[in-house]
Order: structure tokens, then sequence, then C-alpha cells
């Protein structure tokens, strides 16, 4: 009876024993499992923070497979781990021995890369184009009489933007060692890895073509060299600047030759590299061109290659334009200063004459001297007056005092003000203000009065004897044809149906003209006789040789323009000249 | 039936070339994952069961499932010389 | 002893220049001068041909034709250097000077900087022409 006690005993024993053995294996196992699993996990983490923080942004593939090929003994064995890069020119097969292992192996390792490479990229390779690379553990050549074989192996394809630029093999002599979820994670890794760089590169790509675009756009002239003097970049400017545009390769040699000896490239290119620092170089000529110039080391801003200077840049600013209004600017100025010099000299020097006693009993003469004291020292100060307002113009410093003014009253005003030289030089004078035009109107009486006053001694100015000016004042309304409102008043000028179409969306204003039959001008410079004088430099005469300094114009553009108005003029040579301008209402 | 010839033939010739680019034994263990794919050790296949179309298809994307759309296009070759076959 | 008057021609678009320089000249050296004036380039070389002065005073700037062209056409003509050419301008123009000194002027003068004697002056010395006046 005991025994079997014992027995039951020990069997309800033994089972309990072997359920709990069987449970521990068990849990065991899956821990080991999830244990492994997590492994995995992590090392796929680990390898795309590590792709992340090592490489940057420098998409070197050999990197990349380093670093995957570098921590992979971690959970996976292998005697051997390989990869062939796919290079513009050439292959690179680096192999990485876990353990001593045969020559015969790595070439066999090598042979069936090169074949699943030739059928990835459907062409084939030849031995001279491999480049070889044998790392780690020692390698023994054949002569030592082991052979090992490789028995299992996996290929993995290293595709980057969907193009094959690689492939990483795992080998190992020993058979039917993986499991299809060991490759098959390392597959997912490295596809992993290879989507994080395509979409970097394709970002960077997206990148480097905006900046290009700027480049090439820029209206300055940039190129870009690195340490060897190799041309990086070079833009349409720039090759526009230097004559080379239909030059499709530039290099160095026809850039130091475009320079012409004028800047010396390369030294300045050493100079701000070893100074560190941006140079400047002023008013280069090249060509018909002057340009400023700007010199700069280019230096890498990432972490691998931090403050290590890549080459240097240099800008080409035009700064023609500038140099010619400057000079124009100096021309004026000194026009200006001739025109005031000589008549302060004559008043000095009839000052001079003035102080004999004889002259001041010759009474005609003295009387002559006076008036031309007079006449010089008015003729100055209206120029003085004159460039004070168009300073002030261009200053934006012209206010005006805007009140109700009688226009009809103003005009015949200033006509009866010119009425003496008009009818010295024989010309004659008339003027008509439509019945339609207010009575009074808004405007700076002052500077309206200076508005006519220069039109009509524009007009005698440029007048012949026997001539006639007349000047018309008449409203115009928005969507008429200007031409049919002039015909409507009578007015006798030389604009014609030349700007109904300018004229067409004008909203309703009144129109102001004066109109001479004298010399005329040439129409295609009509835009210029508005125009600040330093422009073209030029003291402009008339029939007669007087001077006139071409300042009363831009005035009246001023005026005009600050009532909110525009001023135009139409004229043919010989013929005669009509000036106009509006005023709101 | 003609046609399930035609895709084994067809079917073969992709293990094959999946054996040289990525390796015999990984190919044909993916390639016997397939449901309704029957292949023996060397990797020849020996039976086709259900619509071939869809097991040609379930096999591609094993491959794609490993090294991406580039199987595509290195299969590409293939399969023209099997013009009844639809890509 | 009568001497024959000196014939200066003035060119220059100033005419009060002209004017006031016409009368001091005749006012300082009665009947040592005739004094011709000319208000333009084409007149005043016109009239360089014509008249065969002793001295030209010739101002730069001018309508028509400018100093520099009338001095070069004059060169050409042979008229200078036999003829003395004092250049007057109120331009500060250097490198037309060496123009000027290679085309044969025989000096310049900048109005401004000159009082209607000292203008005088040159005039006589290049023309070793005393002063009525010594005491002046």
């Amino acid at each position: 009876m005991e025994n079997l006690l014992i027995y039951i005993v020990g069997f309800l024993a033994g089972g309990i024993a072997v359920a709990f053995f069987w449970r521990e294996r068990i849990f065991r196992y899956e821990t080991t499992a999830r244990e492994t699993e997590l492994r995995r996990k992590m090392y796929e983490l680990a390898i795309l923070k590590e792709i992340g923080d090592r490489i940057g942004y420098s998409l070197d593939v050999e990197k990349i497979v380093d670093v995957i090929t570098g921590s992979l003994n971690q959970f996976i064995t292998y005697s051997t781990v390989s990869y062939i890069l796919v290079k513009p020119e050439s292959f690179v097969f680096k192999i990485d021995l876990e353990k001593p292992i045969s020559r015969s192996f790595v070439d066999d390792v090598r042979t069936r890369m090169e074949r699943s490479l030739e059928v990835l990229l459907d062409k084939k390779i030849s031995p001279e184009e491999v480049e070889e690379r044998i790392t780690g553990a020692l390698l023994l050549e054949d002569t030592q009489g082991v052979v090992d074989t490789v028995h299992s192996f996996f290929n993995i394809p290293l595709v980057i933007d969907e193009k094959i630029v690689g492939l990483l093999t795992i080998a190992d002599t020993r058979e039917g060692l993986y499991k299809e979820k060991e490759m098959t994670i390392l597959y997912k890794i490295v596809a992993q890895a290879s989507q994080a760089v395509s979409k970097l590169e394709h970002v960077i790509k997206i990148e480097e073509a905006k900046l290009n675009a700027m480049v090439e756009s820029l209206p300055d002239g940039v190129v870009m060299v690195d340490r060897d003097y190799r041309i990086m970049v070079v833009n349409p400017s720039a090759k526009k600047y230097l004559g080379l545009e239909h030059d499709p390769d530039v290099d160095i040699f026809d850039l130091i030759e475009s320079l012409g000896g004028k800047f010396d490239l390369r030294t300045k290119i050493d100079e701000c590299i070893v100074a560190d620092t941006t140079l400047l170089v002023t008013e280069v000529d090249i060509g018909k061109n002057f340009f400023r110039i700007f010199v700069s080391p280019v230096k890498g801003e990432s972490d691998v290659v931090h403050g290590k200077v890549l080459g240097g840049v240099v800008v080409l600013h035009d700064i023609t334009a500038e140099k010619e209004a400057e000079k124009m600017k100096e021309d004026f100025t000194a026009m200006m200063v001739h025109e005031l010099r000589s008549p302060l000299d004559g008043i000095k020097k009839m000052g001079e004459m003035m102080h004999g006693e004889d002259i001041r009993l010759d009474k005609k003469t003295y009387d002559e001297y006076i008036q031309m004291i007079y006449e010089s020292s008015s003729a100055m100060l209206e120029l003085v007056n004159d460039l004070l307002d168009v300073a002030r113009i261009q200053t934006g410093n012209f206010v005006l005092s805007m009140r109700q003014v009688d226009l009809r009253k103003a005009i015949a005003e200033r006509l009866r003000f010119v009425g003496y030289i008009a009818k010295d030089r024989k010309i004659e004078l008339e003027s008509k203000v439509s019945d339609a035009v207010p009575l009074e109107v808004r405007c700076d009486y002052t500077r309206i009065e200076q508005v006519f006053d220069n039109l009509f001694s524009n007009a005698i100015k440029y007048s012949n004897p026997g001539g006639k000016i007349s000047a018309n004042v008449f409203m115009h309304k928005k969507g008429e044809l200007l031409s049919k409102e002039a015909e409507k008043e009578g007015v006798k000028w030389f604009v014609g149906e030349k700007k109904d179409e300018e004229f067409k969306n004008i909203p309703d204003c009144l129109i102001a003209a004066v109109t001479d039959n004298g010399v005329g001008f040439d129409e295609t410079q009509a835009e210029k006789l508005f125009v600040r004088p330093e422009k073209f430099g030029v003291v402009r005469r008339n029939q007669r040789g007087e001077k006139s300094m071409g300042l009363g114009l831009i005035k009246i553009k001023g005026i005009i323009e600050a009532h909110g108005g525009i001023v135009g003029a139409v004229s043919r040579v010989g013929e005669g000249s009509t000036f106009y301008f509006t005023i709101n209402i | 039936m003609e046609e399930k010839e035609e895709y084994k033939r067809l079917i073969n010739e992709i293990i094959s070339r999946q054996s040289i680019i990525l390796g015999p034994e990984i190919a044909i263990m993916r390639a016997r994952g397939v449901k309704g794919l029957t292949v023996n050790e060397t990797g020849e296949v020996t039976n086709i069961e259900g619509v071939a179309k869809d097991v040609l298809q379930k096999l591609i994307d094993q491959y794609v499932e490993l090294s991406g759309q580039i199987v595509r296009a290195t299969l590409g070759s293939i399969f023209k010389k099997y013009p009844t076959v639809e890509q | 002893m009568t001497k024959i008057p000196k014939k200066v021609l003035i060119a220059d678009d100033d005419k009060i220049f002209c004017k006031i320089f016409k009368d001091s000249l005749h006012r300082d050296y009665p009947e040592k001068y005739e004094v011709v004036t000319a208000s333009d380039g084409e007149e005043g070389l016109k009239l360089a041909m014509e008249i065969n002065p002793d001295l030209i005073v010739l101002d730069l700037k001018m309508p028509k034709m400018d100093g520099m062209e009338v001095l070069k056409a004059l060169k050409e003509k042979g008229i200078v250097p036999k003829t003395p050419v004092l250049i007057s301008t109120n331009f500060s123009d250097m490198e037309k000077m060496s123009e000027g000194f290679e085309l044969g002027i025989k000096g310049y003068v900048v109005k401004s900087d000159y009082s209607l004697e000292g203008i005088e002056h040159r005039i006589a010395d290049i023309l070793e022409i005393q002063d009525e006046d010594a005491g002046k």
C-alpha cells in the first residue's frame, strides 16, 4: 500500500515537475523570442539614428553601408560581410572577414556578387573595373591548403532613388545558417535606410535646384572655384560680363584671360582664404564695363567639413551705370558752376571798368553797363532758383499751397509780362480759354504762374520773327477723344490724334496748351526734354544761340505732377511745337 | 493546361534569376512561402494551385517586399519572353 | 609815330565779356588795338581767316564750333602757331590745355582768376606793346 502511494506521489511530483519544466521552457522560449525581436528593433533604430547623426548631409553610400555592416555582428553571425559599390567609372568590392577565411571563399563571394550585379545592372562587369579591399581577419592564401566554401549567403541590393548603387552580401561557410526571418529583417533595414537616403537626396536635389536657379538668374556674376581652381559654378551673368557667353566649358584659364591682367584672380582668392575674410576690389574695368568685385572664401558648415576651406567665390557687381551717373553728375555740376561763374566774373569785371572817372561821364556806356549787370544777375538768380526748385522736387520737398485761382486772369498777366520781349522779336501772342473752364480752379497760383512763364518764354525763344504763340485752355471729359474735344474748341495745335489713346481713360480735367510755330524739335527726343539734364550733360541752344539749362521743363513736370496732372510735348521740326499739361478738377 | 505550363516556366525563370540576385536560399524560401505555389528544394516549380496569375503576382510581391520596386525592372526581360502573360 | 593798331580777335560766346574787354582795351590802350569780336566758333574761324589778326583770344566753349575745333582748323590752315593764340576759359580743363600747347598756343588764362588789367597785360606781353600810362 505505501508503495502505491509513493508511486502516485512520485508520479504526481514528476508530473508537476514536468509541467513546470515545460512551462519554464515555453516561457523562456517566448521571452527569448521577444528579446530577440526587441534587440532587432533596437538594431533597426540604432542604424537609422546613426545614419542620421554620423552622416548628416553627406550622402556617402559607402559610409551608410559601413554603418550597417559595422553593427551587423551584433545579431547575425557570418564568415564575411561584403559590399560592392557602383561608382561612376568603377566598382569597389570591400569584404570584411569575421574570421580567417581562404582566398577561394573570398573569390567565390565576389563572383556571386558580380553575377548578381550584372543581372541587376544588365551589363557585364570586367575584373579590371573592380577595386578590391579586404579587411578584418586573416586572409588565407590557397597555397596554405585551406579551402573554405560558401554554403550560406544572401545578397541585399542597395537602391537609392530607384537606382542600383550597390550590393550587400552576408556569407558563411556553414550551411543553412540563415533563417528567413533574420534575412528579411536585414532586407527591411537596408530598404528603410535606402529610403531615408533617397528622400534626403531628393530634398537635397530640390534645394540644390532652387539654389542653382537663384544663382543662374542673379544679375551679379558669380564664379566659384575649389581649392584646385577647378570651376564649380559660373553663372550666365558672369559669362556675359567676361565675354564668355558662347563658351560651353569655362575653365580657370578662360577666366584669367578675360580678366586680362586687370584683376589677379588666383592671388586674390589665395589672399582671401589666408585672411579668412571678404576682399573688395572696386572699379575694375573689364571690356567697356566697370565692376565692383568681391572675393570670399567658401567654408564648410556641416559637422563633417566644419571650418574646412572648400574654395573661393568671386562676385562681379556691375557698377557701370553707377559710374556713368556719377560722371554725369560731375559734368553737370561743372557745367552749372561754369554757368554761374561766367556772369559773376562778368559783373566783377564790369565793376572794374566802372571805377574810372571817365566812365561816369560817358552816360550811355554807363547805362549800358548797368543794364548788363542787371541782366546777368537776373539770369543767375533765375538759374539758382531753378536749381533749388529742381532739387526740392527731386527730394520730394515740394510743397504746394493750393487756392482758388482765376486762370483767365493768370494767363492774361503772364502774357502781358512776356509781351515786351515778344513785341521786340515781332512775335504775336494770343490766348483762348473755353467757356466750359470754371471761373476758378484749385491750384498753386505762384507755381502755375511759373509754368506759364516758362512755357511762354520757351515758345518765344524757339520762335522766329513773325511767328505766333497761342495759349489754349479747355476741358477734357473721361472717355472722350482729346482730338475731337480740341477740334470743337477750335484749338490749333500739333497734338492731333497722337494722345487720344493716352487720354481716353484719364478722368475729367483741364487741358492747357502753348503752341508755337517756331523751329520745333525731334519728337523722338520728347521724353528727354522733361528729364534731369545731367542725363545728357548738354546745354541746349536755340536757333539764336541762346542757352538754356533745361531746368525749366523739369520744374514744370515737377509742379504739374505734384498737382496730380501730366505734361507732354509734341512737335514737327521746322513747323513748331505744342507743350501741354493737365490740372485735375 | 498550356497556360499553367507557361506560368510554370515563367516562374521558374523568375526564381532562378532571383537566386542569382538575392542568393538561392532566400529566393527559394520566399517562393515556397507563396500560397498555391509548390517549389522543391532546388527551386523548381512542381505545382501551381488556383489562379496562376494571382500566384505570379504574390510571388513578385514577395520579392518586392525584400528588395523593392527594382524587382520589376530586373524581371522585365523575362516577361518579354512570355507575351501572353499579363505584366 | 603812328603805329598800326594791332588786330585782336576775341572769339567768345559771352557777349558781355566781349563788350567789356573790347571797351577796356580801347580805354587803356587807345589806338593800339583794333578789336573784332565773334560769338561762335564758326564766325571766329571765318574772321580769323579774313582779317589775319595779330592775336586771337579764343574761348573753349562756344556754339557751332568749340574752341578746340577752331584751333585745330587754324593749325591746319597754318594760321597757328604763326599767330599767337591765348585760350581764355572759365573751365579748368587741364587736359585740353596740354592738347592746346601741342597745337601751338601761346598760353591760356582762366578768366575768373584774372582781372581785366591782368588779361590786358598778358596780351601786351605777347605783342610786346608798352603801356601808354606807365603809372597805372
